[in-house]
């Protein structure tokens, strides 16, 4: 699920801030909206981020939150990228 | 997964961690106005009060609220306008809007129902003002930036020697206030063009 890197993004986001508004990620991860819907969608799809959507007046808001799932996913992910870089620099 | 993209992954995630946890609004100019305006307005206040030029001091009140509200009104319509800050948070903006809000509101209550109901006399209205600007930058502190915090503690205590020397509040909470608004929100606003300068630099060589 992380080995994409717009993924990798949002997720490095979100535990980051814990929460962050799409326009938020969007703005942060330079994404066009479409983009990041699909990604936001396939995340959620995997229990790694909860997606909330309300109003603020009239506008429509979506926010972004990691689950605990998502998390654990992402430290185990930065452990395995630590790993194979530690090993081609010993080798 | 080869270690190149090993690598490339973790300087990405470093490099976006880094810049999610930037704290930065957009916003801050508010403080910057409303300290240049306190710190003229509350020594001129306190200097026609103590002439005995009521007219003045009334004028003088009234400009200050009103320059600050239209300032306040275009600026902050004009930000709106402007492409998203790059590193834009907006649960960092909400809570300070909150805070400020709520603060303001408490300042407005207060200044105008203590004087009316003789809680205190209307002279001391300005000291109301300095709490309500010591505890919002104090908040905004907590929420934003460690500047506003220091402000917050420094305008305290220029409420305190308000209190001891009230015929000199105004010269006292001036200085306190404006500077304590003024410094931190340029502080602020310098972190934004920093940022943008960033973000600008790392466009052109992306």
């Amino acid at each position: 699920m992380l080995l994409s890197q717009v993924r990798l993004g949002v997720i490095s986001v979100l535990v980051t801030r814990k929460k962050a508004t799409f326009s938020d990620l969007k703005s942060l991860l330079n994404l066009t909206q479409g983009n990041l819907t699909i990604h936001l969608q396939k995340l959620e799809e995997g229990g790694y981020v909860a997606v909330k959507k309300d109003f603020v007046g009239r506008k429509p808001r979506t926010t972004a939150k990691i689950t605990a799932k998502g998390r654990k996913a992402f430290l185990d992910h930065l452990e395995h990228l630590q790993e194979i870089a530690e090993d081609s620099e010993d080798s | 997964m080869d270690s190149h993209a090993a690598r490339r992954d973790l300087e990405l995630v470093k490099d976006i961690v880094q810049r999610a946890s930037q704290r930065i609004d957009a916003q801050a100019f508010h403080s910057v106005h409303w300290g240049v305006i306190v710190l003229i307005w509350f020594p001129l206040a306190n200097y026609w009060e103590s002439q005995g030029n009521m007219d003045a001091y009334t004028w003088t009140c009234g400009l200050g609220v009103a320059s600050g509200a239209i300032l306040s009104t275009v600026r902050g319509t004009l930000a709106n306008r402007k492409p998203r800050l790059p590193g834009g948070n907006t649960q960092v903006s909400n809570q300070l809007a909150w805070i400020a809000f709520a603060n303001l509101f408490a300042g407005i209550a207060l200044s105008s129902i203590a004087p009316a109901t003789g809680f205190i006399d209307g002279r001391n209205v300005p000291i109301i003002w300095g709490l309500v600007y010591a505890n919002m930058t104090f908040m905004m502190g907590l929420a934003y930036s460690r500047d506003f915090m220091i402000s917050g503690l420094c305008i305290m205590l220029g409420c305190l020697a308000s209190i001891l020397y009230q015929p000199y509040n105004g010269y006292i909470l001036g200085p306190c206030m404006g500077l304590g608004m003024l410094i931190p929100g340029l502080r602020a606003e310098a972190r934004v063009r920093r940022f943008l300068a960033a973000d600008a630099g790392q466009a052109q060589s992306a």
